[in-house]
């Protein structure tokens, strides 16, 4: 859920424009006593901004919203006047690494959205970012004058695209990588970046603030003769108490075949019993031990600062929103 | 005196001077070099438990020094302040986002 400071509502105050998995996009209204609760922004038709799947939540499922087109899910949602015509059009993402523009055909503060998808091209091409994007970011790289975009990739990665057009008029060249997915062991985030290119020094040029995910490798441990009798110990009781486990709830599935409802007044009953209660206990207490015992790698989250290393004579000087 | 031949000569260098500027800004932004990444805290401690954290930079307090904001995969935003020292790694606590009816804010994911 990356997250932009736009005024889009054009009364002065900053709100938040943002998009979740569900597949839409959204706004928190700002104002002078803070954000107010999260709205749908929507389309001239009053329609949710999606694209061709999204996450029903009522029916807790996935919905295409038309078969013949690639399935492709929005993760997320951004404004920039990509026309210069004075009003905050919509820039969306997709996982798959693909990117869109709904066109503003209002104006500032009372926005009509189009319809319709239009896809964007990177170097020719329809946009791809490898690995697939988690959320495009708007800056002007370069500093030529242009507002570019880098986008984070969901298996590492930060991608800048170019814009070579003009102002009001963006072309976007092929990708560049900025950094590479994180090879090494404990070396900085390997999965799901989320990348935001600003300065964060105050040095005068763009850094990256990088979220995302690495694998934490702990030391192994070397057990006494004692400890590794209790940890085979550990391993055949937690076998067992799983298989127990994973047999009712598989019961449970059963006998409630296809109605969903069912299945969760059931299998909540179930965990409400004593007996259930207990197992489940017991399984922590033993998954904590065998931990303590065979520590194992875990992934874990977190945010970097990538701090660009001084250039001499870098031209380059950051902008927000160039052209 | 300065004749008109000499003004568009001085324009023609001004706009090459410009041309090769422009040129390397894009030559070192393509060719950006970070240092080894190194990990943001929050009260002292690395940022775990953020289910796909997605930071931002910006000043929501109005007193001039940008705050630390992170969306989560839930649906939730974490804001933390600044550090004592500029440009520094180290940031406060990161508490959640309050809407100003003084609700944690929280979009609707699953």
């Amino acid at each position: 859920m990356s997250l932009q400071f736009a005024d889009f509502n054009a009364d002065g105050h900053e709100d938040i424009v943002t998009a979740i998995w569900e597949g839409t996009v959204f706004l928190l209204p700002g104002s002078a006593d803070g954000f107010g609760q999260p709205e749908y922004i929507r389309d001239a038709k009053d329609e949710l901004i999606i694209l061709s799947r999204f996450y029903d939540v009522k029916a807790r499922a996935y919905v295409s919203t038309d078969e013949s087109k690639p399935v492709e899910h929005l993760v997320s949602g951004m404004v920039w006047d990509w026309d210069k015509d004075g009003d905050l059009d919509l820039i969306l993402g997709a996982k798959d690494g693909q990117v869109y523009l709904r066109l503003n055909e209002g104006k500032a503060g009372a926005p009509k959205f189009a319809s319709e998808n239009t896809p964007l091209l990177a170097g020719g091409k329809k946009f791809n970012v490898p690995g697939g994007s988690t959320a495009p970011r708007t800056v002007d790289w370069d500093g030529d004058g242009l507002t570019d975009l880098v986008c984070g990739s969901f298996k590492g990665g930060a991608y800048w695209y170019r814009n070579v057009g003009k102002a009001g008029a963006p072309v976007f060249a092929s990708p560049v990588a900025l950094v590479k997915p994180v090879q090494a062991k404990n070396a900085g985030p390997e999965t799901g970046w989320y990348v935001e290119p600003t300065d964060f020094d105050g040095d005068g040029d763009l850094d990256l603030v990088i979220g995302g995910f690495f694998t934490q490798h702990p030391k192994a441990r070397q057990l006494s003769t004692a400890e590794k009798k209790r940890l085979s110990d550990v391993d055949a009781e937690l076998t067992r108490l799983d298989k127990k486990w994973r047999n009712q709830y598989t019961a449970i599935r059963e006998k409630t075949k296809g109605d969903q409802d069912a299945f969760t007044e059931k299998y909540t009953a179930w965990n409400r019993e004593k007996e259930v209660q207990q197992m489940n206990a017991e399984r922590r207490k033993l998954r904590a031990e065998q931990l303590e015992l065979r520590p194992r790698s875990k992934r874990q989250s977190g945010v970097w600062l990538y701090r660009r290393r001084d250039e001499a004579g870098d031209p380059a000087q950051p902008s927000r929103n160039g052209g | 005196m300065i004749h008109s031949w000499q003004t568009g000569a001085l324009a023609l260098t001004m706009c090459a001077l410009g041309a090769n500027t422009a040129a390397q800004g894009t030559e070192q932004a393509t060719h950006a070099r970070f240092d080894a990444p190194v990990e943001l805290t929050a009260d002292g401690k690395p940022m775990r438990g953020i289910l796909y954290p997605s930071p931002t930079l910006h000043d929501i307090d109005g007193d001039h020094r940008r705050e630390l904001l992170i969306g989560d995969l839930p649906g939730y935003i974490r804001v933390a302040q600044p550090g004592a020292k500029r440009g520094g790694t180290a940031w406060g606590e990161l508490e959640f986002l309050q809407s100003k009816d003084k609700k944690r804010l929280k979009l609707n994911n699953w």
